[in-house]
């Protein structure tokens, strides 16, 4: 039996455009479907909880009180892909932050009328390359120092802990 | 002798059906994809809003300005942001470093008043933000701008009033 007849089919059964087109089609809906599986960040993890506790030092008492657990928080200025996740704990300490003094020392000075919050904040994430990426694109760093926003406050907190 | 044209027929053999199968479904996904409504928006509650921002540093008696039922504008971005429902004063303050006991305290400024206006409007509360009048974001800690009924002036946001 010839491979292909003289009307172009193989075996006689079928034409050799539909073996392309079908082979072609197959190759595409497989792109596809790898596109879609991937992340942005290249990972394939899932999303996992991540909690995070921010500081924010010596803010006002006004703002202290619009400050509430179960409120959403948000970045101002950095693309978060939506909330960094729920406040699930308010801790209030008295309120300090540093201060330069005419002496020409520095150091943490007692605020009137204000409040160090310590936020415990639960968001959802992956880490990819030992990086904590909050809905997979916020980078959550120790240390960083950000203007945050609830849906009734806003204020200026730094990361203390990643508590996984 | 004339020759009858040859009448149109469809055929369509096993593989042909199967690879028109695959094309419509690759078209009705790519369609579908394209015209499908968007994600539902996130929950909005429609509500009066009743807040209160703090223009700072007015002379002393300069506050009879504003009058309760006045109109409220942002003054750079002209949003409305309510009518004025209530006005008090108290002593004007700043923030200051008090380098002989290293702390922070809040010197009163004599001559000069704090104005404190309760606004209502009607808002939208969200998840992520409060939105009052014609797109005015209201944040307990957020800058204001206000032009009044003769009157203008520059403070923050002191208060929103929030159910709990």
């Amino acid at each position: 039996m010839k491979i292909m007849d003289k009307n172009g089919r193989l075996f006689g059964k079928i034409s050799i455009i539909d073996v392309v087109v079908i082979l072609v089609v197959v190759v595409l809906a497989a792109a596809l479907g790898f596109k879609n599986s991937r992340t942005h960040t290249g990972a394939t993890t899932s999303n996992i909880p991540i909690t995070y506790q921010l500081r924010v030092s010596g803010e006002h008492d006004y703002v202290a009180t619009a400050v509430r657990v179960g409120d959403y928080l948000y970045d101002q200025e950095n693309s978060s892909g939506g909330s960094l996740g729920k406040i699930t704990n308010i801790e209030t300490l008295p309120g300090t932050k540093v201060a330069t003094f005419y002496d020409g020392t520095m150091g943490d000075a007692p605020v009137q009328n204000g409040v160090t919050l310590l936020l415990t904040v639960e968001g959802m994430g992956i880490i990819s390359d030992n990086r904590y990426l909050i809905n997979r694109v916020y980078n959550l760093g120790v240390s960083t120092t950000r203007n945050y926003y609830t849906p009734y406050a806003q204020f200026t907190g730094t990361i203390t802990a990643i508590l996984e | 002798m004339e020759q009858k044209p040859e009448k149109f027929r469809l055929r369509l053999n096993l593989f042909d059906s199967i690879v028109l199968i695959l094309a419509l479904a690759a078209g009705a996904f790519l369609l579908w994809n394209a015209l499908k409504p968007d994600a539902a928006p996130e929950q909005a509650e429609t509500a009066t809003v009743r807040y209160t921002v703090c223009l700072q540093r007015w002379a002393e008696g300069a506050s009879a300005a504003v009058r309760e039922g006045a109109r409220l504008t942002d003054s750079i971005r002209n949003y409305e942001m309510g009518r004025v429902v209530s006005v008090e004063t108290v002593p004007a303050w700043e923030q200051i470093v008090d380098h002989v006991n290293k702390e922070y305290v809040r010197a009163e400024i004599p001559g000069y008043e704090d104005v404190l206006i309760t606004v209502e409007a009607s808002g939208v509360i969200t998840e992520e933000a409060v939105t009052v009048g014609t797109g005015y974001v209201v944040r307990v800690g957020g800058r204001a701008f206000v032009q009044g009924d003769g009157f203008l002036g520059s403070g923050y946001i002191y208060a929103i009033e929030r159910e709990g």
